[in-house]
């Protein structure tokens, strides 16, 4: 039997409209905004002021924590303002905004090339760490955070995560197909630095290209390349242990308790780029698609670029703007501008026209099972939003609703349109307030 | 036949004899104030006392000595008879209401984008602040609605909360439930309210909202009971009366004049809010008058006083 886990679903996929799209840089434009809240965890503090000159790669932001990643300027110029701006998620966060001076001048940086493999670990990782550098599958946990697992806690194991399960995007895919290499030292930086044995290339088999050029460029080397079936959440952290490992991780745990690290391998090639060339992660590659888009492409896009300039890129939308999505088409986030930037965890942007949105209204729950059978979490999500909708947050604690992943496969088949996961984060955000005041008391 | 009724009975009589023994040894003694409270309380288990209900209110009232004006539903009536049951002089009780601060419903206020999801406030405000393009606006999705255990608030047409100041006990539940905070609990006899929350200048005012606070400070002349927070003007609690001019000056109408208007008819229809422009232009015609006619006797006056001094000069 091929390595899986329980649950999750098969949506369509609609890989076909960007799969072919080779990667293509996107000229950088006039300005670029930068949010400090790039990442999980505290938001960077800004090290710049209004009117400086900055070159690409410069820290203009430190961390604002041990879980807070560095941002570096993405375009030489000056610095036009520094004020609250339309963020990915909704908000209005503050931002770095930098004129571009059309120079393509780079800071000073340490190229270690070959030479990494005599450098120590701890000089690697503060490199990486130094480097900006999060998690680029969405997530956008930062990557030194990952790579300095809690003493008595060795990783044995790291997981490359090819997997690429989310509908539509590209982006993994053609990383691989394109620049394979990078993505495999990428991997063998990361294992250098934990100590690991074991590692692990993980790809969905609708991708046979990229498995075949990946065991290529593995050959002779002790990584090897897995092929998964194809399912949604495969790439999901928890659910890629359990398919490959068999390991099960705790609840509310972190993959490090049962010895494993999985990184994206968008992350992996970004990691070589940083330690080989010390190059910070100023640029990304996002997948534009989705039938409301006249070309869609797989394009090298300069860190803080406005969505906007990005269609533009891309031919503009076709037919007229229904809905603009961050992300995948099942965990990313919906936009309510196209003047929000391209961050670091921006891995696609998906278009649909008018026509192509289609919004059913909530209805009643039949109790039909469906979002308890899709759950890869083995959650009964209809319980929680029962609670939920009662402002019953212990109880929908006791369904174990921090554990969900929001992956969002209860909400896509439920017949009732039901916005489960909604109603679940907004359990696992009371619970936490609750918790928070009982632990004052 | 017989001898099953004197069994029953003989069995009937043993119990009711234990139970009266039982009865008697684990006697507990209750305060009769406890009972005497409970049974005066609304019962309306609201919370807004902050105990668990009206039973476990009464309870802390006598064992731990709990304030006597918690009960805001029972209002200076039940302050009173909680005084009086408890052998204490209690003071002059403000009965409250609750006023929802917003007045920016469909017909007034931007939205920034289309809601599909979670009916309730808290859930919809989670997705980066809520659809509504003014970050402090009434969402109108009835979270408040939801809390009120006195069914004394609604969500209009339009789409913001009103709340019903006859039925309103104040208890205060809604307040909490607010995710925006903007429902503040106000003495009932206060007829005037800032119907506003907005703390943004009045430039990012103006661009999503109609009826919203711009800061302009006028209303801070009329009466100094408006005070400033941000660029928004809150009504201080204060015996001063508020002067009908305080609602006139302001440009944008967001504050409710209630001795005139009824909040309902002000939410909901078009006439009242017609009627405060032209009452607002008027009184505008008047003070424009009432400034010439001013500026004309103090021009007067001058022209009076050189000319006494001319004449004065000329008789010396």
């Amino acid at each position: 039997m091929p390595p899986s886990f329980k649950g999750g679903i098969h949506p369509e996929y609609n890989k076909e409209m960007a799969s072919g799209r080779a990667i293509a840089p996107m000229d950088p434009p006039e300005e670029v905004v930068l949010p400090l809240s790039q990442h999980i965890g505290a938001p960077a503090k800004a090290v710049v002021e209004k009117g400086d000159e900055v070159l690409i790669g410069q820290v203009i932001a430190e961390p604002g924590g041990f879980v807070s990643a560095p941002i570096h300027a993405t375009v030489a110029g000056r610095v036009k303002t520094i004020e609250p701006r339309p963020h990915p998620l909704g908000k209005s966060l503050d931002a770095i905004v930098i004129e571009n001076s059309g120079e393509d001048k780079w800071t000073q940086t340490e190229s270690w090339g070959d030479s990494w493999k005599e450098k120590s670990t701890d000089e690697i990782k503060e490199k990486i760490k130094n480097a900006g550098m999060v998690g680029m599958g969405g997530a956008t946990f930062p990557t030194h955070v990952k790579l300095s697992p809690p003493e008595g806690k060795p990783i044995d194991t790291v997981i490359l995560n090819g997997a690429e399960c989310e509908p539509y995007l590209t982006a993994d895919h053609r990383l691989m197909l394109e620049h394979p290499e990078p993505v495999v030292e990428g991997l063998e930086i990361i294992s250098r630095v934990l100590g690991s044995k074991r590692k692990i290339i993980a790809i969905e088999e609708n991708k046979p290209d990229a498995l075949e050029k990946m065991r290529q460029a593995c050959s002779g080397t002790e990584i090897e390349v897995v092929q998964l079936p194809v399912k949604y959440p495969q790439g999901a952290e928890k659910q890629l242990i359990k398919a490959l490992l068999d390991r099960n991780v705790p609840a509310g745990g972190l993959p490090f308790e049962v010895n494993t690290l999985v990184q994206n391998v968008g992350t992996s090639a970004a990691i070589c780029a940083a330690v080989r060339e010390g190059r910070p992660l100023v640029n990304r590659v996002v997948t534009i698609t989705g039938p409301g888009i006249s070309t869609p492409s797989n394009l090298r896009v300069t860190l803080g670029t406005p969505i906007q300039k990005v269609i533009d890129a891309c031919g503009g939308w076709k037919g007229d703007p229904g809905k603009l999505v961050a992300g995948g088409p099942m965990m990313g986030f919906a936009q309510i501008s196209t003047e929000t930037p391209v961050i670091k965890g921006t891995s696609g942007l998906l278009l649909f026209s008018l026509d192509d949105v289609h919004i059913k209204e909530e209805d009643k729950c039949i109790r039909c099972g469906t979002c308890v059978r899709h759950c890869p979490m083995t959650l009964a999500p209809s319980e929680i939003a029962k609670s939920a909708q009662k402002k019953l947050w212990n109880r929908a604690d006791e369904y174990h609703a921090l554990d969900c992943i929001e992956c969002g496969c209860c909400s896509y088949g439920c017949p009732a349109a039901i916005p489960l996961v909604q109603y679940i984060r907004q359990s696992k955000a009371e619970i936490m307030a609750l918790r928070r005041r009982e632990g004052k008391k | 036949m017989l001898a099953a009724v004197l069994t029953l009975a003989c069995v009937g009589l043993v119990l009711s004899i234990m139970l009266v023994i039982g009865s008697r040894v684990f006697y507990v003694e209750v305060d009769p104030r406890i009972e005497e409270l409970s049974e005066n309380m609304p019962g309306a288990n609201c919370g807004g006392c902050g105990y668990a209900g009206c039973s476990a209110y009464a309870k802390a009232l006598v064992m731990e000595g709990a304030s006597t004006d918690l009960c805001a539903p029972g209002g200076a009536e039940m302050v009173q008879e909680i005084g009086r049951i408890m052998g204490v002089e209690v003071g002059e009780v403000i009965q409250k209401v609750a006023v929802v601060h917003c007045a920016g419903d469909n017909a007034h206020a931007q939205n920034r984008f289309n809601y599909i999801g979670v009916k309730n406030c808290s859930a919809a405000a989670a997705m980066g602040g809520g659809f509504k393009a003014c970050p402090f606006g009434c969402l109108g999705l009835g979270s408040c609605v939801d809390a009120c255990p006195f069914d004394a608030i609604r969500i209009t047409p339009r789409g913001v909360a009103v709340v019903d100041a006859e039925a309103c006990t104040g208890c205060g539940n809604c307040v909490d439930a607010c995710p925006k905070g903007i429902i503040s609990l106000v003495p009932k006899s206060e007829k005037v309210h800032v119907l506003c929350s907005s703390t943004d200048k009045a430039k990012a005012v103006k661009n999503y909202c109609d009826v919203g606070c711009i800061g302009c400070k006028l209303c801070g002349k009329e009466s100094k009971r408006f005070e400033m927070k941000g660029a928004l003007a809150v009504l201080a609690s204060g015996d001063e009366e508020i002067p009908e001019s305080a609602a006139l000056v302001c440009k944008p109408g967001c504050i409710f004049d209630g001795s005139r208007y009824d909040i309902n008819e002000w939410l909901e229809t078009e006439g009242p809010r017609k009627d405060f422009e032209s009452r607002q232009k008027k009184y505008k015609e008047e003070q424009k008058k009432l400034k010439e006619a001013r500026k004309k006797a103090k021009e007067a006056e001058k022209t009076k006083k050189t000319a006494d001094s001319e004449q004065k000069e000329v008789t010396e």
